[in-house]
């Protein structure tokens, strides 16, 4: 008896178009997350903050950055934002 | 925008080992490597932990990320890959894979390629689904044996891209999705190699291929 998947199909074109935008998104992730740590170091440097003060906005944007992660995976952003060709 | 757009396809860049002969899969394997999107070292860089993050919560987002892209390209090949056609889950004519999942399916079961991927990917999403697994609440902590579990889970995935290089490259040129597929796979190897996530003898079946592209991602870092 002849078995074919039953996983959703997609066509190449869509395939292809996604893989690009990933690409692309997980680039720009990269380098945006880099700047905003920059961008906070930046700011520290020019406050008068002591060593420990500038640990806990370290730790706040850790935690920001981390949320947003969880946030991103649990929304399973994925095949399903995409619409079937 | 030349790394969105300037898959490298039909570049030469490939020069065979006199050993490997042309016409062959493994050659087609090989030349076909130098079709990516982007370059090598930026990916390299974007799997590395960022400062201060959970490594369980950076292999968590990579790991629905990886299920993505795979479910996606296989998508484009299910009709390719019938029980006819693969009757067995293979990677090349040395490996064989037979399904177990170590809870309903105890003992391994010999089935065909779409069968075993059908069962493969159904067993990621329930662990993807998994909210004691996967948490998606914001503060619930990851459970103890996560990362024992997420390499589980890596590791099987690996053997669907394993399954798709040996058994349907051909199928992939010809729907023009291969430095998609590079591209994809090249993520998934510089993701476990950072981390370490699965073993080194689960990745023999594409070992020269994943050589092929940390060559080509150190010397596009060298550059
Ligand atoms: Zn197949």
């Amino acid at each position: 008896e002849l078995y074919i998947s039953n996983r959703p199909r997609w066509s190449a074109k869509a395939y292809q178009l996604y893989m690009t935008l990933r690409l692309e998104n997980i680039l720009k992730y990269c380098e945006e997350r880099r700047h905003r740590r920059l961008l906070l170091e930046q700011e520290l440097d020019k406050s008068d903050f002591d060593e420990e003060r500038r640990q806990l906005f370290r730790q706040a944007l850790n935690h920001h950055e981390s949320r947003h992660l969880r946030w991103k995976r649990s929304r399973k952003m994925g095949t399903k934002d995409f619409d079937k060709v | 925008m030349e790394f969105l757009f300037g898959a490298r396809r039909g570049q030469k860049t490939f020069k065979p080992k006199k050993s490997i002969p042309e016409g062959t899969h493994r050659y087609d394997l090989l030349r076909h490597a130098s079709a990516t999107l982007g370059s090598g070292a930026d990916l390299r860089e974007a799997v590395q932990l960022p400062d201060g993050e959970d490594l369980n919560e950076w292999v968590a987002v990579h790991i629905v990320d990886f299920f993505n892209q795979i479910s996606m390209l296989y998508g484009t090949i299910t009709e390719f890959c019938t029980s006819q056609r693969c009757p067995l889950m293979s990677a090349g004519p040395k490996y064989e894979y037979h399904w177990a999942d170590g809870q309903t399916v105890k003992k391994p079961i010999k089935c065909s390629a779409p069968q075993y991927i059908d069962y493969l990917m159904t067993w990621v999403q329930q662990q993807l689904d998994d909210e004691a697994m996967f948490p998606s609440k914001i503060g619930v902590p990851f459970p103890k044996n996560f990362l024992t579990n997420a390499k589980t889970i890596l590791k099987r995935l690996f053997r669907v891209y394993a399954h798709i290089y040996h058994q349907h490259l051909r199928d992939v040129i010809a729907l023009e999705e291969e430095a998609h597929l590079n591209t994809s796979f090249k993520h998934f190897t510089f993701f476990i190699q950072e981390f370490n996530l699965v073993e080194k003898k689960e990745l023999v079946p594409l070992q020269e291929l994943i050589d092929e592209l940390n060559n080509r991602a150190s010397k596009a870092a060298i550059r």
